[in-house]
């Protein structure tokens, strides 16, 4: 750059500077007629760059608002009103709970013309905003854990993801070597629940989904819940509820399923991670299904919020990394062909197939996203066949040998 | 800014559900749909993110050339938008706080440690406009292309600071608010991003000035 204005001329051409700067800008411009050249450069790279056009794939943009709202009722949280009328609702239980509680408790002599008026002023100390005294003062209501002001929503968001990429990681990595016991009765992920009841909140399933089976480190807090009045306490306690049902039967599931195969799996997975660190060279044919096997397995049991999430943060890195994911959106397309999502997860393996295959070089991946393409194509839901029609021509015209 | 997708220059109605969408809403004022998003209307927000989507994907797609991650990259920039949007102030434009919600999560992606800037397939590449002429356009289409190339070349730091000025036209200090970094080196890294990108143009850069073309008249 110019040894004469240097970057000033930069923060000049943004119209950045400061009016004395500026001044004395413009009028080394009038004499130096190189550092006048190389504004109007730099000028004209700016308005090139402009006209570089960028291009999604064809039908991207049609599809995306509904991606985004899809995610959005998975998320979405409940509002300031439903909290309002929700801690109204637990305020009238307490005040109708309550005076029972205190007739047949701590005053059996109370005259039962009485208690109405006892339970109106319950009411009314309840309706004047003692919420929270009241949370804790009756036992019926279970206690929030005393959150921390929470996260920013951003910042929290960055939480979430974090576990879902922890919890993508685990069915990958680590997932068998932890042994289902560890999995079954593992902490709870707070995302996968919050996802799992969110959506049950939005789309009033009538069978919840099934609760996250293993999760990241017991330590996670319920930090992503709201620091709540009373309200939430209630439904704090009917999502434990509910969630403990269900993951019940995940329990039954896992020790039907994960325990039966849990001896050859571990014994097929060892050699497997050994030759991951070991061996540089794509990886024998057999040892991406098994470990697609494996994660997709494990992953059947996560809500599929959670486990949409945990598969969209993955970042395929090797041959295997590739391979296992292309099989896991298989089987999440497999094991939700009803969930709104299933038709971007068939993109996706087919997208991820041909990742394969560009690490791998192995002409077989290609053949089986070509397969899975034409499928595709061929199916009468398809919704992204321009995106797929593009990914196809991308590539060779015919099977690399 | 210029809609960056001219492969999709209507407006599409394909992703959303016409016959709940409110008739009007692509007639609705910004702030308007914006007020109806805060009080919790999808649909108003779902008008929002298809009035904005090519802007943020070009934000998006510009800092970390891969579709895929530009793809999640989007999605999240409307997400926590949506999140935020009870604190947003309905008096100033949604765009450039879109575009810095998209640049701060591309940037702290190409960071990180698991990112792997490959390029963008070929599919999805750059593709020449209409030229004014077939001379001007050889050389255009061949000037493109090398300022392309020499974007991708420019560390994510550097992109990252030039696509919000240069596309986006946010001030330094809203770069720096983006970025989290100070306005001295918004100033510095936009310098130095820009003498690259001169520099690499360097061939074809006195064609448009004996065409009389200008670019520094801003």
């Amino acid at each position: 750059m110019s040894a004469h204005l240097g970057e000033r001329l930069s923060a000049f051409l943004d119209g950045e500077l400061a009016l004395d700067e500026r001044a004395a800008v413009e009028s080394h411009l009038r004499q130096c007629a190189d550092c006048a050249r190389e504004l109007e450069e730099l000028g004209a790279v700016d308005a090139l760059a402009r006209e570089l056009p960028v291009q999604a794939p064809p039908g991207y943009f049609e599809a995306l608002p509904g991606r985004v709202r899809s995610r959005m009722r998975a998320r979405r949280r409940p509002r300031p009103v439903m909290v309002w009328m929700a801690t109204a609702a637990a305020a009238i239980l307490v005040a109708v709970i309550a005076p029972l509680t205190l007739r047949h408790g701590a005053q059996p002599a109370m005259a039962p013309a009485t208690a109405p008026a006892a339970a109106d002023a319950f009411k009314e100390r309840a309706l004047a905003s003692e919420a929270p005294a009241m949370a804790q003062a009756v036992p019926a209501v279970p206690a929030v854990p005393a959150a921390a002001p929470t996260a920013l929503p951003a910042e929290r968001h960055l939480q979430e993801r974090d576990k879902s990429q922890k919890l993508s990681r685990a069915a990958v990595d680590g997932a068998l070597v932890a042994a289902p016991t560890a999995a079954a009765g593992g902490a709870r992920s707070a995302s996968a629940l919050e996802s799992a009841t969110a959506a049950r909140h939005d789309e009033g399933k009538a069978e919840p989904p099934a609760p996250a089976g293993f999760a990241p480190p017991p330590a996670a807090p319920r930090a992503t819940l709201p620091a709540a009045p009373v309200g939430q306490a209630v439904e704090g306690f009917e999502r434990e509820r509910r969630v403990e049902e269900a993951q019940a039967k995940v329990k039954d599931a896992q020790a039907e399923n994960i325990q039966a195969q849990n001896t050859d799996l571990r014994e097929q997975v060892r050699p497997l991670k050994k030759s991951e660190d070991t061996a540089a060279t794509p990886a024998p044919e057999r040892k991406a299904p098994v470990a697609g096997a494996l994660s997709a397995h494990v992953a059947s049991v996560l809500p599929p919020d959670a486990r949409f999430e945990g598969l969209r943060a993955r970042r395929p890195a090797s041959l295997t990394e590739a391979r296992a994911l292309r099989d896991a959106w298989e089987a999440f397309a497999r094991d939700q062909p009803a969930d709104p999502r299933a038709d971007e997860a068939r993109v996706r393996a087919i997208e991820t197939g041909v990742t394969a295959w560009r690490l791998g070089g192995d002409a077989a991946d290609l053949a089986r996203a070509r397969a899975s393409a034409a499928a595709y194509l061929a199916a009468d839901g398809s919704a992204q066949r321009a995106r797929v029609r593009a990914l196809l021509e991308t590539l060779p015209r015919s099977p690399e040998p | 800014m210029d809609a960056p997708s001219r492969a999709d220059p209507s407006r599409d109605q394909a992703g959303g559900a016409p016959g709940r969408a409110a008739p009007d809403a692509a007639d609705a004022t910004e702030a308007a749909l914006l007020a109806q998003a805060q009080g919790g209307n999808l649909f108003a927000f779902e008008e929002i993110v298809k009035r904005y989507q090519r802007r943020v994907y070009a934000t998006a797609v510009r800092i970390v050339h891969r579709h895929d991650v530009a793809d999640d990259v989007v999605q999240e920039a409307f997400l926590r938008a949506h999140q935020a949007l009870g604190r947003f102030d309905l008096a100033r434009p949604f765009g450039p706080w879109i575009c810095r919600i998209a640049a701060n999560l591309a940037v702290n992606h190409v960071r990180s440690p698991v990112s792997r800037e490959e390029g963008l397939p070929e599919a999805h590449a750059e593709t020449a406009s209409a030229a004014p002429s077939p001379l001007v356009g050889v050389l255009d289409a061949e000037a493109r292309a090398q300022l392309a190339r020499a974007m991708e070349a420019l560390s994510a730091d550097q992109r990252a600071v030039f696509v919000l000025r240069v596309f986006d036209e946010l001030s330094y200090k809203e770069i720096a608010e983006s970025l989290e970094i100070s306005i001295g080196t918004v100033m510095s890294r936009l310098a130095r991003a820009r003498e690259r990108l001169r520099v690499a143009l360097a061939p074809y850069l006195a064609a448009p000035r004996v065409r009389g073309a200008e670019g520094g008249d801003r």
